[in-house]
């Protein structure tokens, strides 16, 4: 039998009995997508690669209370091999200890917060993710996490984001949550303080605070999703929300519709999709998704001293796209 | 306030019933346990056997085999053999029927390649090993 080359080039590196411990795991996640973008008035199809990435994770174990739990995951691009120039760009990355007491982890990775979302995001890593509306989606370098046990499904996660600078108003960051987790229902609440700041080193007098609230709710064939969020930065205090809906009419088809909107980043702020699954096996599925997402961003009218919107650099943008998606 | 609370609580707890009469479903995908960041601590899923890490397994389980250059060992007792795989080596490990059926078959053809003249199979051990089982054969040749 003819073996693959990736697993030959795995296998040769790694000792036998190393990788009895170790998963490895990825996701392979192609679309042709159809965009039309208001801004130059542009018209094109692009074939996009969506968080496609591989990883490895796993555990060492010290004794019988103990292990060493580890990550190493990076994003590839299947569409065009190139990430800024790189062929595989860091995601979630961690090494930390595991106990009876708790799981303390240190690296790069995404902060309570962003985990907090869990799967209310329907549209999560594609052109209708949240992150066009809503502030908070944030993977910090420097961090140490301290995850409690699960006590009655409820789990606390305290971070720490180094910001690495002994400098006036160079802070560091915190990012928290309390998280309710059960299959039927999920409820989390997060807060973020100078995360995003303290992970890319910002000099800043002014604090930036994030307060979310997320709930997701399984009504037998029915997902309902919500997310509240509050974001203030000395400058603009907004609230945004997302609400999402998953209709899994068969083993193989789901229905699924997603709105999101806020002033956080945008002026008006909104983004609309809706989404078609078709699972193939437990690994792999067909999707299609519409998209719209846009905004009434203002730009000043010199001639008349007055904010009007800003047409030819606002949001008013379309997409509609299939693809394909392999877990493995 | 304190009626919110009361159906806060009530919802709380038909929740926590709910998952406690819940068996433990099947194992989702790696990947999605990767997502959560924090790895679950009562998470046992076993993906040695999906997917690209099962590929993976497999070739350095092979390889493993030929480093250890023992596939099986046979002892003599009361004038019966027993063919069984070296400890270390996973040659006779098996999870499910089809493994076993192919574990059962590799076993009786090295017991064949002993006993030219045939072999009678006295015994068959079923021994538990973490997350597997493995079998070993007690035989004698004609």
């Amino acid at each position: 039998m003819k073996k693959a080359l990736l697993p030959l080039l795995i296998t040769s590196l790694v000792p036998a009995a190393a990788f009895a411990e170790v998963t490895v795991y990825g996701k392979a996640n192609v679309a042709l997508q159809y965009s039309d973008k208001n801004v130059g008035d542009q018209q094109y199809t692009e074939l996009v690669s969506n968080a496609s990435r591989i990883g490895l994770k796993g555990s060492e174990v010290i004794n019988d209370d103990l292990k060493v739990v580890y990550q190493f995951e990076y994003e590839t691009k299947v569409d065009d091999g190139s990430n800024g120039g790189q062929t595989f760009a860091q995601r979630n990355i961690y090494v930390g200890l595991q106990g009876s007491g708790g799981t303390l982890i240190g690296g790069m990775f995404d902060t309570p917060l962003k985990a907090s979302q869990e799967k209310v995001d329907l549209f999560n890593d594609y052109v209708g993710d949240f992150k066009t509306v809503l502030e908070g989606e944030i993977r910090a370098k420097n961090v140490v996490q301290y995850s409690t046990p699960a006590f009655a499904d409820i789990t606390v996660n305290l971070a720490y984001i180094n910001t690495e600078k002994d400098v006036p108003n160079a802070d560091d960051g915190y990012s928290a949550s309390i998280v309710y987790n059960t299959k039927a229902i999920y409820l989390a609440v997060a807060a973020d303080n100078n995360t995003k700041k303290a992970s890319d080193g910002t000099v800043s007098a002014v604090d930036t605070d994030i307060l979310r609230a997320v709930g997701r709710f399984t009504l037998g064939p029915v997902v309902l999703g919500a997310l509240w969020e509050n974001y203030d930065n000395g400058v603009i205090d907004e609230d945004g929300y997302l609400v999402s809906a998953q209709w899994n009419l068969t083993d193989e088809w789901a229905l699924k519709l997603q709105t999101a909107q806020s002033d956080m980043i945008q002026l008006d702020g909104q983004s609309t999709s809706f989404g078609v699954d078709y699972k193939m096996s437990k690994t792999a599925k067909l999707f299609g998704y519409y998209t719209m997402v846009e905004d009434e961003r203002l730009v000043l009218n010199t001639a008349n001293s007055t904010w009007v919107v800003d047409e030819a650099n606002r949001a008013d943008d379309k997409y509609i796209a299939v693809g394909v998606e392999l877990n493995f | 306030m304190q009626f919110k609370l009361i159906i806060l609580s009530v919802l709380l707890t038909l929740s926590s019933l709910v998952a406690a009469d819940e068996k433990k479903a099947d194992c989702g995908l790696a990947i999605d346990a990767a997502d959560k960041i924090v790895p679950d601590p009562k998470d046992d899923c076993d993906y040695t056997k999906t997917g690209l890490n099962g590929v993976l397994h497999r070739a350095l389980s092979s390889k493993e085999t030929a480093e250890n250059n023992q596939p099986v060992s046979v002892k003599e007792v009361d004038g019966k053999k027993e063919i069984s795989a070296a400890h270390e080596n996973v040659e006779n490990e098996f999870s499910n029927a089809q493994e076993l059926q192919v574990v059962k078959y590799r076993l009786l053809e090295k017991a064949a390649i002993k006993c030219s003249k045939g072999f009678v199979v006295d015994a068959e051990l079923y021994i538990p090993a973490n997350k597997s089982m493995t079998l070993e054969l007690v035989y004698h040749c004609l």
